[in-house]
């Protein structure tokens, strides 16, 4: 584990052991939600949704100064923090981290979608915050590209899984393929080819010019 | 997956593997006369191409940030409130410039601190206070507007008041006698206004008052002191150096502790600084010490003797022994002409209490500390705005360039690049990648200008140092590092001869981060710092010209750091221990030698200037002069005291480049801030007097209108509708026409901009799809796009005065997906499907005329375009599918020039010129991320 993590380990008081979360065991939820329970992720959100934001901030406020912000490390990060190894019973570190893309596809979408709703009172607008997350020269609403997300999945479930880990989990090239249990050559093809398909679709949506 | 998918999807990743030139060929083969399938590869060929950066960066990496700017990053919202910049973190909390959207007036917004708006009685005692100070209403006291609650944010308004703090004032010098009093007798009514309401202000000091440019006096944050910490019972409340003895012991405190506190800042506007520089005059006297401390003024005149007798009895330990009302202050203040002070430095000590117990505090000495120049902000400039990351600037020596890291327009390949400091240049690419998971940045120029050494990190915590020609060419490595944790950073520092290093990595003995020197020439390294235990090290190091002191920066936690200064003797050896530099802030960072007694340094969004023996003072904030810079860089050329500042961008912006001549480029592209952030497709009115524009500051995309001097800012239309935009002015000035998008297909609609109340009217008849609306010069047509059958775009002419009932009305021209008519209405530019940008004259029948393609150097359609007399202002794709920047075709010549690279727009989102061809206006895709920034100082 690299030496950052380990430090911010030791010197900060776990997620879990205050606030609201307290009770809380992050890793039976995740593993309760990945083995079908939904309410599990409704529990989950919000803890892993306030430790983002709190480790972001800690990123940002001139306290990492190289403001490259790793987010593999921040997922890691985040993860390890909110999650007791000794207890944790996924040896799989690549399930881990598919499942942790998974979270991080929910919260950001669920993000978007409420906010979504707040401002357009049921329309679907693009707000500037979520269209810049997907990049691109052209603004794409988040809600939209899990939409495609989703119709990408019914026809190739994965070409969406790599877009999800990729896009959502921040994972590497490497890391996909590993998830995977394919060779990194072909996570790079699914993820250009994914790209195409979902760029053309969620330009095609767009009426203007 | 279905067959026909697997079979798509087969010709698409084998067509990916052909080389492009050999893809078509491919595609006809391979499909065989199956049109379909080869028609959705090209399809999805097309979008691979037009990609880009599409889905590149990771949704958490902008989410971070994002959340990290909570609610409140400049131009986001706030309820009917736009944040426009932050303009100062204050004890409660972080102060924000914002837009109230419907009032249309500017206020101060002051976000309450997460623990106090998660406390519903500490939120509810402020709101009842709240209320009485919204009703005090008072011209010397700065009104609150109410509070604001947004999801979890709470947050208060307030008037935003422009001008320097007394505290800034005070800060300059001592302040003229002339000045003094009319100041004073403002406060005092302030004072009087709010203790006859029961208010007490309890953190009365220099920082709290405002002086308006038009010399009106505001007294800021009345009550909220006591409120902020109502929950945090033991602490006392205020700023130790204002508050009255009664208020540190704790024993209550009314009206009359805030006069012991206007003493205090009375004696400061007279003198310049506090009776007891350092020490809190309140507490020597609780603690029940005598205290002599020097009248604030003499006794040659009588006004001056007035008044300084006036300070020194508000001073009084006892409050039943001061004046008892700010009304009795008030009067003798009135009482008090306008005297000519004489300068304190220049009287004798007076006595203040009688000597009696404990000990005695003399100042003998001159009381006006020498006059200290601070620096002052001569310019900011932006100077990269690449997509992508760019920081840890340094500047060279001479001042003429800039070294810095960049992660390259797809974010993820950082490396080393030079660029001149005026941004003008195209970044000159110094590293390549050395692996895919090496980041290098930290460059650091050599004293002779000739190198430039940097970090390369691989992973988290291990990187080596190595130095390359600043002009480009082989890469030297110099040695390893080892980065500790958080934070994970060193920037270099080279000793003034060029023969050393300066680095922080982790020592192997003590595990902490330490600051080493490193010898070139032999590569031997020798440790400078000792950083004790329970720190986690140093990091940091800044070498003085002359060799002789070294600053660095201690972090004792993340968040927490202290700046020290290490004299270094023969063999730069550390001579004795380190010295603080004090700093009012937690977190000092980055510090760099302006001079041999002076530093810069960042701390949070602000950059100090320290000067030995001297305080630290602010010499520049986040949000001065540039909306949202966050400092967290430094800089180096000394001389030219540049400082090089990173610069978080948060959202789309209108730039301007100004314009020499037609086609010519007259200086680096500039925010146009007139026109607010998240604006998008400004045009300006034929006569240059008002702009239109797209915003979405009410939720919904509107068209907005200023002046062109960006006053005068209101909505044209309330549609609320989910897609609108592209505005054009009639040449009459008068109507806009736009395209919207209320029912299930796009319209062109006119709107009279010269109403007050206006009502679009829909000129296009019900048809699929029209976009892009232009005025024809004469003012009678209005030409528009339309979808035909199945993809082909045609242009169509509709008139002006239409009511959108007759179809028939809608003339059809020609393929062609928007167009524009040259100033003199001769010629009409479209742009359609094909590479290139075409022109038809319009003389007869444009039908008939043939049609004359321009631009010869895009490979695509062209982006967007904007006709002038001479020629066209343009944005397309070059040969390798990528933007160009901004273009101009001169149309007498028949050839293009650029005007500006694409390294220094981005990617153009909109393009206009302004009436008097001045100006070239274009809209940037929003970036999040990280630009530099130059600040000079004079």
């Amino acid at each position: 584990m690299p030496d950052a993590i380990l430090l911010k380990l030791r010197t900060m008081p776990r997620a879990t052991d205050s606030g609201s979360s307290a009770g809380l065991d992050v890793a039976v939820l995740l593993r309760a939600w990945s083995g079908g329970d939904s309410k599990a992720l409704d529990q989950l959100t919000p803890i892993v949704y306030e430790e983002l934001r709190r480790l972001a901030r800690h990123y940002l406020r001139g306290e990492r100064q190289d403001h490259s912000l790793q987010t593999t490390a921040l997922v890691h990060e985040a993860y390890l923090r909110l999650v007791d190894h000794t207890r944790m019973q996924w040896q799989d570190r690549a399930h881990f981290f598919a499942v942790s893309a998974q979270v991080m596809r929910r919260i950001l979408v669920d993000h978007a979608r409420r906010r979504n709703v707040k401002r357009g009172r049921g329309l679907r607008r693009v707000s500037l915050e979520e269209a810049i997350l997907v990049g691109g020269d052209r603004p794409t609403d988040l809600a939209a590209l899990d939409d495609a997300l989703t119709s990408l999945a019914e026809r190739d479930p994965r070409k969406a899984q790599v877009v999800e880990m990729r896009f959502f989990g921040g994972l590497s090239v490497e890391e996909s393929a590993e998830v995977l249990g394919v060779s990194p050559v072909t996570v790079m093809r699914e993820w250009r080819t994914a790209k195409a398909w979902l760029y053309r679709e969620l330009s095609s949506g767009s009426g203007d010019d | 997956m279905t067959d026909a998918w697997r079979r798509v999807d087969g010709v698409l990743q084998a067509a990916l593997l052909c080389p492009p030139d050999e893809r078509d060929r491919f595609l006809r083969h391979t499909c065989a006369g199956d049109t379909a399938l080869e028609n959705e590869v090209r399809s999805l060929l097309a979008a691979d191409e037009q990609a880009g950066s599409f889905l590149e960066t990771p949704a958490i990496h902008a989410a971070a940030r994002a959340l990290a700017q909570l609610a409140l990053s400049p131009g986001s919202r706030l309820g009917p409130y736009e944040i426009s910049a932050q303009i100062g973190v204050g004890g409660m909390g972080e102060v924000y410039r914002a837009t109230d959207i419907n009032l249309e007036r500017q206020v101060a917004i002051k976000v309450l601190s997460e623990a106090m708006a998660a406390d519903p009685d500490r939120l509810a005692r402020f709101d009842q206070e709240a209320k009485t100070l919204a009703a005090l209403n008072h011209p010397n006291i700065a009104a609150i507007y109410g509070l604001e609650r947004s999801g979890g944010t709470v947050a208060l308004v307030m008037e935003l008041v422009e001008g320097l703090t007394l505290g800034e004032r005070i800060a300059q010098g001592a302040i003229p006698a002339s000045d003094v009093l009319p100041i004073a007798r403002q406060i005092a009514d302030a004072l009087q206004a709010a203790h006859e309401q029961g208010i007490i202000h309890r953190d009365l000091k220099p920082a709290n008052i405002k002086l308006r440019p038009d010399g009106t006096v505001k007294v800021l944050d009345f009550g909220l002191a006591l409120n902020q910490s109502a929950a945090d019972a033991d602490r006392a409340v205020g700023t130790p150096a204002y508050m009255a003895p009664e208020q540190i012991q704790g024993r209550g405190s009314d009206g009359r502790s805030d006069l012991f506190a206007f003493g205090l800042v009375l004696y400061e506007m007279v003198t310049g600084r506090l009776p007891l520089p350092g020490v809190s005059l309140g507490s020597l006297l609780a603690s029940g010490r005598d205290v002599a401390i020097q009248p604030p003024s003499g006794t040659r005149s009588r006004n001056a003797a007035g008044l300084g007798a006036l300070i020194l009895g508000l001073l009084e330990r006892n409050p039943a022994r001061r004046p008892q009302s700010a009304a009795a202050v008030r009067q003798d203040l009135l009482a008090l002409g306008n005297p000519p002070l004489v300068r304190p430095a220049t009287m004798a000590a007076a006595v203040l209490s009688v000597i009696a117990l404990g000990a005695v505090l003399s100042w003998s000495y001159g009381f006006r500390a020498p006059a200290r120049r601070l620096p002052e902000v001569s310019r900011v400039t932006m100077m990269t705005t690449y997509a992508g990351d760019e920081t840890t600037p340094s500047v060279s020596p001479d001042g003429a360039k800039v070294a810095f890291a960049w992660t390259g327009e797809d974010g993820r390949h950082q490396n080393i690049y030079v660029t001149s400091s005026d941004g003008q240049e195209e970044p000159q690419q110094l590293t390549r990648d050395a692996s895919p998971d090496t980041v290098d940045l930290f460059p650091a120029w050599s004293p002779d200008q000739t190198q430039i050494a940097f970090v390369r990190k691989h992973g988290t915590s291990d990187g080596e140092i190595l130095v390359i020609p600043a002009k480009g060419g082989p890469e030297h490595r110099l040695g390893d590092l080892r980065f500790v944790a958080f934070p994970a950073f060193s920037w270099l520092a080279w000793t003034p001869d060029g023969a050393q290093i300066a680095f922080a990595s982790q020592s192997p003995a003590s595990g902490r981060s330490t600051v080493f020197l490193m010898r070139l020439a032999d590569g031997t390294v020798q440790s400078v710092t000792a950083p004790p235990e329970g720190v986690i090290g140093d990091a940091s190091p800044s070498v003085s010209p002359d060799g002789r002191s070294l600053a660095f920066v201690r972090w004792s936690s993340p968040s927490t750091s202290t700046l020290l200064v290490q004299k270094l003797g023969e063999g730069m050896k550390a001579l004795g221990g380190p010295a603080t530099v004090p700093v009012d802030g937690r977190a000092p960072a980055s510090p760099v030698w302006a001079d041999n007694r002076r530093l810069f340094f960042s701390e949070r969004e602000r950059i100090l200037e320290w000067e030995a023996g001297v305080a630290a003072e602010q010499v520049y904030m986040s949000g001065e002069r540039l909306a949202g810079i966050a400092v967290s860089g430094r800089e180096t050329a000394r001389s030219l005291r540049i400082v090089a500042a990173q610069q978080n961008v948060p959202g789309a912006r209108i730039w301007t480049i100004p314009l020499r001549a037609a086609g010519v480029s007259g200086g680096p592209p500039a925010v146009l801030s007139s026109l607010g952030s998240s604006s998008n497709n400004p045009d300006y009115s034929p006569d240059g007097k008002r702009v239109v524009f797209v915003n979405q500051r009410s939720g919904a995309p509107e068209l907005w209108m200023t002046d062109a001097d960006g006053g005068n800012l209101r909505p044209l239309t309330r549609l609320g509708v989910q897609s609108l935009g592209v505005p054009h002015w009639s040449p009459d000035n008068r109507h806009v026409a736009f395209f919207a998008r209320m029912g299930a297909e796009p319209q062109i609609y006119v709107i009279d901009a010269t109403e007050a109340q206006p009502v679009p009217r829909q000129i296009t008849h019900d048809v699929p799809g029209c976009n892009i609306p232009s005025w024809s010069r004469s003012g009678e047509f209005v030409y528009c796009s339309r979808r035909i059958g199945g993809s082909e775009m045609h242009l169509f002419r509709v008139p002006a005065e239409s009511a959108g009932k007759n179809e028939h009305e809608m003339e059809r021209w020609f393929e062609g997906k928007s167009a524009t008519e040259t100033s003199d209405g001769r010629v009409l530019y479209i742009k359609n499907d094909r590479p290139g940008l075409f022109a038809r004259s319009l003389a007869g029948d444009p039908r008939a005329n043939s049609e004359e393609r321009l631009v010869e150097d895009v490979r695509g359609p062209i982006g967007y375009f904007a006709p002038v007399s001479q020629g066209v202002y343009y944005t397309g794709q070059d040969e390798q599918g990528r933007y160009t920047g901004l273009r101009f075709f001169d149309y007498a010549q028949r050839r293009s020039v650029e005007v500006a690279p694409r390294s220094l727009t981005g990617p153009v989102n909109s393009l206009t010129v302004t009436p008097d061809g001045r100006g070239l206006v274009y809209t940037r895709n929003p970036k999040d991320g990280i630009d530099l920034a130059l600040i000079q100082f004079q």
